[in-house]
């Protein structure tokens, strides 16, 4: 599947711009957020397939931000990016509800397979919750 | 190895750690970084090959972020070699101004976490002590540790050096203070470490409504007055 919708949250401007624009070069469309406000703020606003969100930002941190996301939508597909010495807190992040998380710098080749891994779940989810809600409206409404 | 010798030794590496732990991570973000970048130009190549034509204009412009990378890279593997060598000997002739500026950047990492704006204004008049800079830099990272803990998000802690009659001055201005505590619980901590220089020196405390000091004070025997 193509076109997934990504967004990039890291505090190292350079490195999310460039790895946004390769990702863009990979048809997934990127948007970026340089801090965990401005995460949730564009979360808000806008659906996306999956988040890959770094561990490591200053004032609310990659934890902070991944249970703020997941508050706002629990179907979030979230892949964390880590720096050296956050593999506890990367697991402390799967435990709240991460899909899977990778050590900086990471292949892009790989990250773009969990980003199409986690659209697929994310998809997988909403399908599923939509069947769901019609076997209950089925069955409550007695049709 | 005493007790008390064995204690002052964690400390000293467990302070060490934490330097080098702030150093090897602000490395790994210069290099994925650069490795970002130099996959977005081998991406642009494979672009230009199927026949995209190139646009120079971007082209250069990641050259060019590519270079101020190395650069930053470059910079901070310096600033850490040099604190390394301050463990170098047990006692020399320093200036603590150029130890203390170099400590300042390498702890800018921890600072920018906490949205705290760390400075180091120049002294008036510069002074060689002597003793070991390793030492003195262990205290000082503990006085700005401190002034972490206890100064308000987006507030500001200002090192500052006086040289004053019967020795030298080094605070921490806070400002604002949020959590007291901060200040309280380190001080057992900041004065043994105080101690343990050579000479008398002490830390003094100052706390008012909405700021708070900590001051490092080195005797005029620390001072290093060249024989004429």
């Amino acid at each position: 599947m193509a076109g997934e919708k990504v967004l990039l949250i890291d505090d190292e401007k350079e490195f999310v711009t460039a790895l946004s624009e390769r990702m863009e070069t990979r048809g997934i469309k990127a948007r970026t957020a340089f801090n965990g406000e401005e995460a949730l703020s564009i979360a808000r606003k806008e659906k996306f397939d999956a988040v890959v969100l770094d561990m490591v930002m200053p004032g609310m941190d990659g934890i902070e931000t991944l249970k703020q996301l997941l508050k706002m939508n629990p179907d979030l597909q979230v892949i964390l990016l880590t720096g050296f010495g956050t593999v506890q807190k990367s697991v402390e992040a799967m435990k709240i509800g991460a899909l899977d998380f990778m050590e900086k710098p990471a292949q892009i080749q790989q990250l773009v397979e969990k980003i199409k891994e986690a659209s697929a779940n994310r998809i997988a989810i909403v399908t599923e919750k939509n069947e769901k809600l019609i076997t209950d409206i089925l069955k409550t409404k007695g049709w | 190895m005493t007790e008390e010798g064995n204690s002052e030794w964690r400390g000293d590496i467990a302070f060490f750690g934490k330097i080098a732990a702030g150093f090897s991570h602000e490395i790994n973000n210069v290099i994925s970084g650069v490795s970002e970048l130099s996959g977005l130009l081998t991406d642009l190549c494979a672009l230009a090959e199927r026949g995209s034509p190139p646009d120079l204009a971007r082209l250069k412009k990641n050259c060019e972020t590519i270079s101020a990378q190395a650069q930053r890279g470059v910079t901070i593997i310096r600033q850490f070699n040099r604190f390394a060598h301050s463990a170098d000997e047990p006692s020399v002739v320093y200036d603590p101004f150029v130890h203390i500026q170099n400590l300042v950047e390498l702890c800018r990492r921890f600072a920018d976490m906490k949205r705290v704006k760390l400075g180091l204004s120049s002294p008036e008049e510069r002074c060689n002590i002597k003793g070991s800079p390793f030492q003195l830099l262990h205290l000082v990272f503990s006085v700005i540790n401190t002034a972490l803990c206890t100064v308000e998000e987006n507030g500001a802690v200002t090192l500052s050096m006086t040289k004053k009659e019967g020795g030298l001055n080094i605070t921490a201005n806070i400002s604002p203070v949020s959590a007291e505590e901060g200040l309280i619980s380190n001080k057992n901590l900041l004065d043994d470490l105080a101690s343990g220089l050579e000479g008398r020196s002490f830390i003094d405390y100052c706390k008012t409504d909405m700021t708070a000091s900590v001051t490092i004070s080195l005797p005029d025997s620390i001072l290093y007055i060249p024989e004429v």
